[in-house]
């Protein structure tokens, strides 16, 4: 029963840090690209 | 017996054609002021320059072996190779369309036509037709997230280029124009060590590649538009390359 009531909690808890997961992967996948556009700056138009 | 003439092969990017000493990506004075260039002068070697603007490393590698395959003739011709690695998150991806790179690369002495069937994606540009726009913000995603896979295919073409040319028992020099960052990983460490630490001008040291070794000591080309270097910082790393070159006896007079 303690073990079911634990899984519903995580479920509740994954739900509701998501958008917040989300958004802090974004953070870091554009922290990351701007590193690397920084690192090669060669683009031609 | 046939006296034959003794070439210097330089492969590379647009740091190694030289592009903007003068302000022009691409020109007969910007190949002859490179890097490649000076030292081909110092080894009295006819430079071949096959660089391309904008190469990738597979490109680079492909230049390489599609030159010997087209071109080379162990008859007549005493070749020595020159080559200058890029960044490695650059990707090439094969098209049933045909770019006009070429356009970019105008005085090189011998184009390999083959890097026209692939587009190339670079990390700051989005694309310039609707199958490379499409495409590129996933691949710019798996560039920023798979970076060990890049850095390791690039040691692949390193290793794949380095056991042509000792094959062919042909003398050549590797560089790194453009630093490879990821040598703390067993993908990557494990493949280190099988290349020829002596004929590879600082293997694995970042701050010595040719662009940013320059740009930290503060050198700014004032007629680039694209921050490539001028004259002076090709002089200088022309320098190390030839001392390098004396110790290690990697090209020949």
């Amino acid at each position: 029963m303690l073990k079911k009531i634990n899984n519903f909690i995580k479920k509740i808890w994954n739900f509701l840090t998501t958008p917040y997961r989300r958004i802090k992967r974004e953070l870091e996948y554009k922290k990351r690209l701007a590193e690397l556009k920084k690192r090669d700056p060669f683009i031609y138009k | 017996m046939v006296t034959k003439e003794k070439i210097l092969l330089i492969a590379g990017c647009s740091h190694t054609a030289g592009s903007e000493i003068d302000g022009n990506e691409d020109s007969e004075y910007n190949r002859k002021n490179s890097y490649g260039g000076l030292i081909a002068t110092e080894l009295n070697r006819r430079p071949i320059h096959i660089a391309q603007v904008g190469a990738t490393n597979s490109g680079i590698a492909r230049q390489v072996l599609q030159w010997f395959h087209k071109e080379y003739d162990p008859a007549t011709m005493n070749v020595n190779v020159l080559i200058g690695w890029t960044e490695p998150t650059r990707l090439e991806i094969p098209s049933m369309s045909h770019r006009n790179y070429e356009s970019a690369t105008t005085n090189a002495d011998w184009y390999d036509k083959s890097a026209n069937d692939y587009y190339r994606i670079i990390i700051g540009w989005d694309g310039g037709d609707d199958e490379e726009r499409s495409a590129t913000p996933l691949l710019h995603k798996f560039m920023v997230e798979h970076q060990p896979f890049l850095e390791y295919q690039c040691y692949n073409l390193i290793l794949q280029v380095q056991y042509l040319l000792q094959l062919h028992k042909i003398p050549y020099m590797m560089c790194n124009t453009m630093p490879f960052f990821l040598d703390n990983i067993d993908s990557v460490k494990n493949l280190i060590p099988l290349i020829d630490s002596n004929k590879y001008y600082q293997l694995g040291k970042k701050n010595e590649a040719f662009f940013p070794k320059y740009q930290l000591l503060g050198y700014v080309n004032e007629k680039a538009k694209y921050w490539h270097h001028g004259e002076e910082p090709h002089k200088l790393f022309a320098k190390d390359l030839l001392k390098f070159n004396k110790e290690n006896k990697c090209l020949k007079k």
